[in-house]
Protein backbone atom coordinates (compact mmCIF):
# COMPACT_ATOMS: atom_id res chain seq x y z
CA UNK A 1 0.00 0.00 0.00
CA UNK A 2 2.24 3.01 1.04
CA UNK A 3 1.25 6.82 0.82
CA UNK A 4 -2.06 7.31 0.18
CA UNK A 5 -3.21 10.21 -1.05
CA UNK A 6 -6.65 11.59 -0.11
CA UNK A 7 -6.86 14.65 -2.46
CA UNK A 8 -10.52 13.80 -3.20
CA UNK A 9 -11.96 14.34 0.60
CA UNK A 10 -10.27 17.34 1.14
CA UNK A 11 -11.60 18.36 -2.18
CA UNK A 12 -15.02 17.63 -2.12
CA UNK A 13 -15.11 19.26 1.74
CA UNK A 14 -13.68 22.64 0.09
CA UNK A 15 -15.99 22.11 -2.78
CA UNK A 16 -13.51 22.63 -5.22
CA UNK A 17 -13.25 20.76 -8.66
CA UNK A 18 -10.21 19.16 -10.45
CA UNK A 19 -9.90 21.87 -13.23
CA UNK A 20 -9.76 25.02 -10.55
CA UNK A 21 -7.44 23.34 -8.12
CA UNK A 22 -5.00 22.18 -10.91
CA UNK A 23 -5.45 25.56 -12.31
CA UNK A 24 -4.13 26.94 -9.24
CA UNK A 25 -1.63 24.75 -7.89
CA UNK A 26 -0.05 25.47 -11.94
CA UNK A 27 0.15 22.03 -13.06
CA UNK A 28 -1.79 19.91 -15.29
CA UNK A 29 -5.79 18.37 -15.01
CA UNK A 30 -3.31 15.05 -15.81
CA UNK A 31 -0.76 15.77 -13.20
CA UNK A 32 -3.78 16.22 -10.57
CA UNK A 33 -5.39 12.91 -11.68
CA UNK A 34 -2.09 11.11 -11.65
CA UNK A 35 -1.64 12.28 -7.79
CA UNK A 36 -5.27 11.64 -6.85
CA UNK A 37 -5.20 7.90 -8.34
CA UNK A 38 -1.75 7.10 -6.75
CA UNK A 39 0.45 6.68 -9.66
CA UNK A 40 2.31 9.32 -8.84
CA UNK A 41 6.20 8.63 -7.63
CA UNK A 42 6.84 11.22 -5.59
CA UNK A 43 5.44 14.91 -4.79
CA UNK A 44 7.59 18.08 -4.79
CA UNK A 45 7.20 20.57 -1.71
CA UNK A 46 6.28 23.46 -3.96
CA UNK A 47 3.25 21.05 -5.26
CA UNK A 48 2.17 20.00 -1.74
CA UNK A 49 2.47 23.71 0.02
CA UNK A 50 0.14 25.63 -2.42
CA UNK A 51 -2.20 22.16 -2.38
CA UNK A 52 -2.39 22.78 1.82
CA UNK A 53 -2.56 26.50 1.18
CA UNK A 54 -5.78 26.17 -1.22
CA UNK A 55 -7.50 23.59 0.38
CA UNK A 56 -6.91 25.01 3.97
CA UNK A 57 -5.27 21.59 5.61
CA UNK A 58 -1.78 20.50 6.29
CA UNK A 59 -0.22 17.11 4.53
CA UNK A 60 -1.33 14.54 7.11
CA UNK A 61 -4.92 15.48 5.96
CA UNK A 62 -3.87 15.09 2.17
CA UNK A 63 -1.44 12.19 2.90
CA UNK A 64 -2.25 8.93 4.57
CA UNK A 65 0.32 5.85 5.32
CA UNK A 66 -1.22 2.22 4.95
CA UNK A 67 1.30 -0.66 6.54
CA UNK A 68 1.84 -2.97 3.12
CA UNK A 69 0.51 -6.33 3.18
CA UNK A 70 3.24 -8.90 2.75
CA UNK A 71 1.62 -12.15 1.83
CA UNK B 1 23.41 23.02 -32.72
CA UNK B 2 21.22 20.72 -31.29
CA UNK B 3 20.68 16.65 -31.45
CA UNK B 4 16.97 16.39 -30.89
CA UNK B 5 13.72 17.69 -33.06
CA UNK B 6 12.47 18.20 -36.44
CA UNK B 7 15.58 20.41 -37.38
CA UNK B 8 18.15 19.19 -34.82
CA UNK B 9 20.93 17.58 -36.22
CA UNK B 10 19.79 14.33 -36.19
CA UNK B 11 17.98 14.64 -38.74
CA UNK B 12 21.08 15.33 -41.04
CA UNK B 13 22.98 12.16 -39.68
CA UNK B 14 19.32 10.27 -40.39
CA UNK B 15 19.82 11.19 -44.06
CA UNK B 16 23.02 10.29 -44.07
CA UNK B 17 22.41 6.58 -42.55
CA UNK B 18 19.96 6.11 -45.34
CA UNK B 19 22.25 7.44 -48.10
CA UNK B 20 24.66 5.07 -46.80
CA UNK B 21 22.07 2.41 -46.82
CA UNK B 22 21.18 2.83 -50.54
CA UNK B 23 24.62 2.89 -51.46
CA UNK B 24 25.47 -0.71 -48.97
CA UNK B 25 22.67 -2.32 -51.54
CA UNK B 26 23.57 -0.79 -54.90
CA UNK B 27 27.25 -2.44 -54.14
CA UNK B 28 26.08 -5.40 -52.93
CA UNK B 29 23.72 -6.23 -55.87
CA UNK B 30 26.87 -5.15 -58.30
CA UNK B 31 29.58 -7.00 -55.96
CA UNK B 32 29.81 -9.99 -58.74
CA UNK B 33 30.42 -7.30 -61.41
CA UNK B 34 32.26 -4.68 -59.79
CA UNK B 35 35.12 -8.28 -58.90
CA UNK B 36 34.97 -9.39 -62.77
CA UNK B 37 35.55 -5.84 -63.86
CA UNK B 38 38.79 -5.52 -61.71
CA UNK B 39 39.61 -8.61 -62.58
CA UNK B 40 39.76 -10.85 -59.14
CA UNK B 41 38.78 -13.85 -58.60
CA UNK B 42 34.83 -14.11 -57.28
CA UNK B 43 36.59 -16.64 -54.75
CA UNK B 44 35.42 -17.78 -50.54
CA UNK B 45 36.65 -14.82 -49.49
CA UNK B 46 34.71 -12.34 -51.74
CA UNK B 47 31.92 -14.23 -50.85
CA UNK B 48 31.93 -13.37 -47.33
CA UNK B 49 31.24 -9.65 -47.94
CA UNK B 50 27.39 -10.56 -48.52
CA UNK B 51 27.03 -11.38 -44.97
CA UNK B 52 29.18 -9.21 -43.58
CA UNK B 53 26.97 -6.51 -45.84
CA UNK B 54 23.81 -7.61 -44.87
CA UNK B 55 24.59 -7.19 -41.14
CA UNK B 56 26.00 -3.81 -41.80
CA UNK B 57 22.47 -2.81 -43.53
CA UNK B 58 20.80 -4.46 -40.67
CA UNK B 59 23.28 -2.46 -38.00
CA UNK B 60 22.58 0.96 -40.11
CA UNK B 61 18.56 0.59 -39.67
CA UNK B 62 18.75 0.05 -36.41
CA UNK B 63 20.41 3.52 -35.96
CA UNK B 64 17.94 5.24 -38.16
CA UNK B 65 15.11 3.86 -35.93
CA UNK B 66 16.83 5.32 -33.19
CA UNK B 67 17.40 8.61 -34.71
CA UNK B 68 13.74 8.33 -35.67
CA UNK B 69 13.25 8.80 -32.00
CA UNK B 70 15.41 11.53 -31.31
CA UNK B 71 13.04 13.64 -34.09
CA UNK B 72 10.03 13.22 -32.11
CA UNK B 73 12.45 14.07 -28.75
CA UNK B 74 12.04 11.26 -26.79
CA UNK B 75 15.33 9.89 -27.05
CA UNK B 76 14.69 7.53 -23.45
CA UNK B 77 12.21 4.76 -24.30
CA UNK B 78 12.65 1.14 -24.07
CA UNK B 79 12.46 0.15 -27.98
CA UNK B 80 15.81 2.20 -28.40
CA UNK B 81 17.44 -0.18 -25.26
CA UNK B 82 16.35 -3.05 -28.00
CA UNK B 83 17.64 -1.03 -30.84
CA UNK B 84 20.51 -0.78 -28.89
CA UNK B 85 20.88 -4.23 -27.81
CA UNK B 86 20.47 -5.76 -31.67
CA UNK B 87 23.09 -3.54 -32.85
CA UNK B 88 25.57 -4.88 -30.58
CA UNK B 89 24.73 -8.65 -31.40
CA UNK B 90 24.92 -7.47 -34.73
CA UNK B 91 28.49 -5.82 -34.34
CA UNK B 92 29.77 -9.41 -32.48
CA UNK B 93 28.22 -11.38 -35.46
CA UNK B 94 30.30 -8.86 -38.03
CA UNK B 95 33.40 -9.55 -35.81
CA UNK B 96 33.25 -13.05 -35.71
CA UNK B 97 32.62 -13.38 -40.11
CA UNK B 98 35.44 -10.80 -40.13
CA UNK B 99 37.50 -12.97 -38.39
CA UNK B 100 36.10 -16.43 -40.44
CA UNK B 101 37.09 -13.69 -43.50
CA UNK B 102 40.66 -13.07 -42.37
CA UNK B 103 41.23 -16.91 -41.80
CA UNK B 104 40.10 -18.08 -45.32
CA UNK B 105 42.38 -15.30 -46.60
CA UNK B 106 45.39 -16.04 -44.21
CA UNK B 107 44.69 -20.57 -44.25
CA UNK B 108 42.77 -20.82 -47.92
CA UNK B 109 44.05 -18.18 -50.54
CA UNK B 110 48.07 -17.24 -50.39
CA UNK B 111 47.81 -14.44 -52.54
CA UNK B 112 46.55 -11.58 -50.23
CA UNK B 113 48.96 -9.07 -48.49
CA UNK B 114 49.63 -9.03 -45.01
CA UNK B 115 48.38 -5.43 -45.08
CA UNK B 116 44.83 -6.68 -45.80
CA UNK B 117 45.09 -9.16 -42.87
CA UNK B 118 46.04 -6.86 -40.58
CA UNK B 119 43.48 -4.47 -41.89
CA UNK B 120 40.50 -7.25 -40.89
CA UNK B 121 42.59 -8.29 -37.73
CA UNK B 122 41.58 -4.60 -37.29
CA UNK B 123 38.44 -4.27 -38.28
CA UNK B 124 37.17 -7.23 -36.32
CA UNK B 125 38.37 -5.77 -33.19
CA UNK B 126 36.88 -2.41 -33.80
CA UNK B 127 33.46 -3.89 -34.02
CA UNK B 128 34.18 -6.16 -31.07
CA UNK B 129 34.60 -2.81 -28.98
CA UNK B 130 31.51 -1.17 -30.90
CA UNK B 131 29.59 -4.02 -29.57
CA UNK B 132 30.81 -3.64 -26.37
CA UNK B 133 30.10 0.18 -26.20
CA UNK B 134 26.82 -0.63 -27.40
CA UNK B 135 25.79 -2.66 -24.80
CA UNK B 136 27.53 0.32 -21.75
CA UNK B 137 24.69 2.53 -23.98
CA UNK B 138 22.13 0.58 -23.87
CA UNK B 139 22.48 -0.09 -20.14
CA UNK B 140 22.79 3.69 -19.75
CA UNK B 141 19.64 3.98 -21.69
CA UNK B 142 18.06 1.49 -19.28
CA UNK B 143 18.77 3.43 -16.30
CA UNK B 144 18.11 7.01 -18.24
CA UNK B 145 14.20 5.83 -18.66
CA UNK B 146 14.08 4.51 -15.21
CA UNK B 147 15.00 8.04 -13.84
CA UNK B 148 12.90 9.74 -16.29
CA UNK B 149 9.68 7.70 -15.16
CA UNK B 150 10.41 8.93 -11.78
CA UNK B 151 10.76 12.67 -12.90
CA UNK B 152 7.90 12.50 -14.80
CA UNK B 153 5.59 11.02 -11.91
CA UNK B 154 6.66 13.53 -9.96
CA UNK B 155 4.37 16.21 -9.36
Amino acid sequence: MGIIVNLDVMMAKRKISSQDLAEKIGITQANLSILKNNKGKAIRFKTLTKICELLECTPGDILEYRKEDKK
Amino acid sequence: MHLNGEKGIGNILKIMLQVTNIILVILLLSLYYLVKLIGIHFNLFIIMIYPCGLCFMFLVNCFIKMFNSLKTNKPFVNENVLYMKKSMFTCFIISVLVIISLLIASCVYDYYSLQLKVALGFISILFFGVGIALYILSELFKEAILYKEENDLTI
